[in-house]
């Protein structure tokens, strides 16, 4: 019941794989996306507004990188990583302090992931 | 449509992040006692796959563009409160490591594309989709409502964020200044928003059903036609 894979669960690994699979490829195609601003960036800057906050990767361009696609595509990853541990983590944190504790024995591995 | 820092005044983005706050909350009890651990990898997926697409604008009209919001999509396959997290997570890494969308604003686009395009849209589309049900099939309703939904969740997470801008009085214009630029265009990216999300609950719909959580039909229906019900 604890395995990872077992032929019930192939069809989600599959799955899984795919979704991997295509969030890569858009990452890979992030360079050619539009450089235009959106609805309400366009707005504020039309009038004047230029939100400045500092961030790590401001703007989706990765410090030190000099091509600007591969730039845009580290980016990409990051974020991608960045959201995927992020949502692993709180994902086992929940399921933690849930009622359903008694069903869930996450392998020694894995509980370092709370920490994350 | 991230809100950058400098529309919103104090009351305004103070509230929001209030509210915001208060929904991550409620949406963290539920989830704690619901969610599925053979989920886990699903939740993951569709948060990266969400955080990709956004990614990609289009080009909407003259020098502007627009880009898929997801919101729609992580609720319809994970249920109204995971669908929810899931957004929240993703504006989150959004504005603290790539400031695409304000700090003090963050609060508000929460409440605009994860609260209002995600939970409240969710919950508009289950009864739209349970009452259709009644005269077609359960992937018919299931399917018109995902397109139906996710492109008035763009337009209403685009009219919230006009309301707040609107309210927040800072950039001084009035009503007719505002709604229309923001509204307009959200119209034309709602299209696309319809598209890409029906076309993804379509597909993993034909793979496996199970995956789906506003699905309501048979259980591994994947090979089973519904007709012959």
């Amino acid at each position: 019941m604890k395995r990872l894979f077992t032929r019930r669960k192939a069809g989600l690994w599959l799955l899984v794989g795919l979704g991997l699979a295509i969030t890569v490829l858009l990452v890979f195609a992030a360079p050619w996306a539009s450089k235009s601003p959106d609805s309400i960036e366009k707005f504020a800057r039309d009038k004047g507004i230029s939100g400045s906050s500092a961030a790590p990767v401001k703007d989706y361009k990765v410090p030190g990188v000099n091509s600007e696609s591969a730039s845009t595509r580290v980016a990409g990853i990051i974020g991608v990583a960045a959201t995927l541990l992020a949502v692993l983590a709180i994902s086992f944190v929940a399921l933690r302090l849930g009622k359903r504790k008694k069903s869930v024995d996450l392998p020694p591995g894995e509980g370092s992931a709370n920490e994350a | 449509m991230h809100i950058p820092d400098g529309l919103l005044d104090f009351k305004t983005w103070g509230t929001a992040y209030g509210m915001s706050a208060g929904a991550v909350a409620y949406a963290l009890y539920k989830v704690r006692d619901t969610l599925d651990e053979k989920k886990i990898p699903i939740l993951g997926i569709t948060a990266a796959f969400i955080f990709a697409a956004q990614l990609l604008n289009f080009p909407v009209a003259a020098g502007t563009s627009g880009h898929f919001l997801g919101a729609m999509l992580a609720c319809v396959m994970l249920g109204p409160w995971a669908g929810f997290l899931v957004m929240v997570v993703v504006l989150t890494v959004q504005c603290l490591v790539f400031a695409d969308g304000g700090f003090a604003a963050l609060g508000a686009n929460i409440f605009n594309m994860a609260l209002i395009a995600g939970s409240l849209c969710y919950f508009m589309f289950a009864v739209t989709k349970s009452g259709l049900s009644r005269k077609f099939s359960e992937r018919t309703s299931l399917l018109t409502s995902v397109a139906f939904f996710s492109w008035l969740s763009v337009v209403l997470a685009a009219t919230a964020a006009a309301v707040e801008i609107s309210i927040s009085n800072i950039v001084k214009l009035p009503a007719t200044a505002i709604f229309p630029p923001i509204i307009g265009t959200n119209c034309i990216i709602g299209i696309g928003e319809a598209v890409i999300t029906t076309v993804v609950v379509a597909v993993v719909l034909q793979a496996r059903p199970d995956l789906v959580h506003a699905y309501n039909g048979p259980p591994l229906g994947g090979a089973v036609k519904e007709e012959a019900a």
